[in-house]
């Protein structure tokens, strides 16, 4: 019988690689409503998508300085906070990639269903 | 608390230029909502061992701030710190020197053509540059990626310790410890320095460029001894520093002893007139002695200016010493 071994960090960079593309869109979802980056990556957390802040923080100047979204810095409890929400145009950039992701979902639903009734 | 502003201070450094009060700002706050977070789950404020696990989980300061880089590194962030010392040190401290001091004088004397000579030197200078910063990045890329530093850099991905990071600068003026960074390229710059200046001067160093045969004067092998001297004290230095990073007081009384050396060996530079000879079957004997005349006056120059430098440093030093080190100031936003 043939045993059938993986490098583990072949699997983590595949899964790394399938994550990023979703945390972008995920982002971009919780940010239709104005959040400042701890409650963020708690939110996503408690969604069960779990953020590194390393990887948060960078990600959301990036998009901000795409111009998806835009940030205001307002004191709440006493301490300042950074405030995120979608642009205008992150708004359409938004929907537009929902609707990119519905589609791809949805193929690779078929994808993966035909696969497996065949095996 | 200290530990924090150690933290942010230590990932500033690394940060983007113009974007680092911005990104600090985020990064403590964030830094702040867990440590409040948790020090409501536990109930009681969080002790320096709990809030450097916080900080440790975060990650290094070098890998934390190049997450906000565009820019996707050749080499990895943590041998950074060392690959710009040397990129530095090659580029600014010794090609730059060789050239104003060595081949600028010889070129302005083989050509005649003082324009000329400067353009060819310039254009040398920029070649020897490019050249020098290819083979450095090369070494540093394949050392970088060997099995040997990664098995090391995963090491020392979970062995850094938030408690072992560099104080902070609190007053201008004021001691610091140092950087374990900083103290190993003190080390690597005292031994390289050391084997050049033994290289150039043991025992009678002579150098050839072109037709030119360049040898030092005497007085250099009467100061030998007195560089030599001072190189092993910098390498005690460096060492003393990276394992007593925090011995501020300890470190800055070997340094001022070092200058101090210094001091001596720049005024016995200075007392003579003559610093490098000069030979050359094929040059006439008044190119000759021009070229000596316009390469001594240029040693005299950056004799002269080290000098300074030195001076500087020793009075600074002293006053430094000389003062009490305060309590260090908190920010205001510190919830420790």
């Amino acid at each position: 019988m043939t045993v059938h071994t993986f490098d583990p960090q072949i699997f983590d960079n595949l899964r790394l690689e399938l994550r990023r593309g979703s945390l972008i869109l995920a982002v971009l979802a919780q940010l239709r409503h104005e959040q400042y980056g701890y409650v963020l990556r708690k939110s996503l957390t408690d969604l069960g998508l779990d953020i590194d802040e390393n990887t948060l923080y960078p990600l959301l100047r990036r998009l901000e300085t795409q111009g998806l979204l835009s940030s205001v810095w307002r004191e709440e409890e006493k301490r300042n906070k950074r405030f995120y929400k979608l642009s205008p145009s992150g708004v359409e950039v938004f929907e537009r990639l929902r609707a990119e992701w519905q589609g791809l979902n949805e193929s690779l639903n078929r994808v993966m269903d035909k696969e497996y009734t065949r095996s | 608390m200290q530990l924090l502003d150690k933290y942010l201070n230590a990932v500033r450094f690394w940060l983007p230029a113009g974007q680092e009060d911005d990104i600090i700002a985020e990064l403590g706050e964030d830094l702040r909502a867990e440590i409040a977070d948790r020090e409501s789950d536990l109930g009681h404020p969080l002790s320096e061992t709990e809030a450097s696990a916080i900080l440790k989980r975060r990650g290094d300061p070098v890998v934390v701030a190049f997450g906000y880089s565009d820019i996707k590194p050749l080499i990895s962030p943590r041998l950074i710190p060392i690959y710009w010392f040397v990129v530095r040190l090659v580029t600014l401290w010794i090609l730059i020197p060789c050239f104003v001091l060595i081949v600028a004088p010889i070129q302005a004397a083989q050509s005649g053509n003082l324009g000329l000579a400067f353009l060819q030197t310039a254009w040398t200078l920029l070649v020897a540059q490019v050249f020098a910063f290819g083979i450095i990045t090369f070494i540093f890329m394949s050392f970088d990626r060997s099995p040997a530093w990664n098995r090391a850099y995963e090491s020392g991905a979970t062995n850094w310790d938030p408690r072992h990071l560099p104080s902070l600068p609190i007053v201008k003026g004021q001691l610091k410890a140092t950087p374990r960074a900083t103290a190993i390229a003190e080390v690597v710059a005292s031994v390289i320095f050391g084997c050049i200046w033994l290289a150039a001067l043991w025992p009678e160093g002579q150098l050839r460029v072109g037709s030119i045969e360049i040898s030092v004067a005497p007085v250099w092998l009467i100061v030998r001894w007195i560089i030599l001297i001072t190189c092993l004290a910098s390498i005690a230095g460096g060492w003393f520093s990276l394992v007593r990073p925090y011995a501020i007081r300890g470190r800055e009384w070997i340094k001022l002893g070092i200058d101090a050396v210094n001091l001596l060996a720049l005024s016995m530079l200075l007392l003579s007139n003559e610093w490098i000879i000069l030979k050359s079957s094929t040059l006439n004997a008044q190119a000759l002695v021009s070229t000596a005349g316009w390469a001594n006056f240029g040693i005299r120059i950056s004799l002269g200016i080290a000098m300074v430098i030195t001076g500087y440093a020793v009075i600074d030093r002293v006053l430094r010493l000389l003062r009490k080190t305060p309590a260090p100031v908190l920010s205001p936003n510190i919830t420790l």
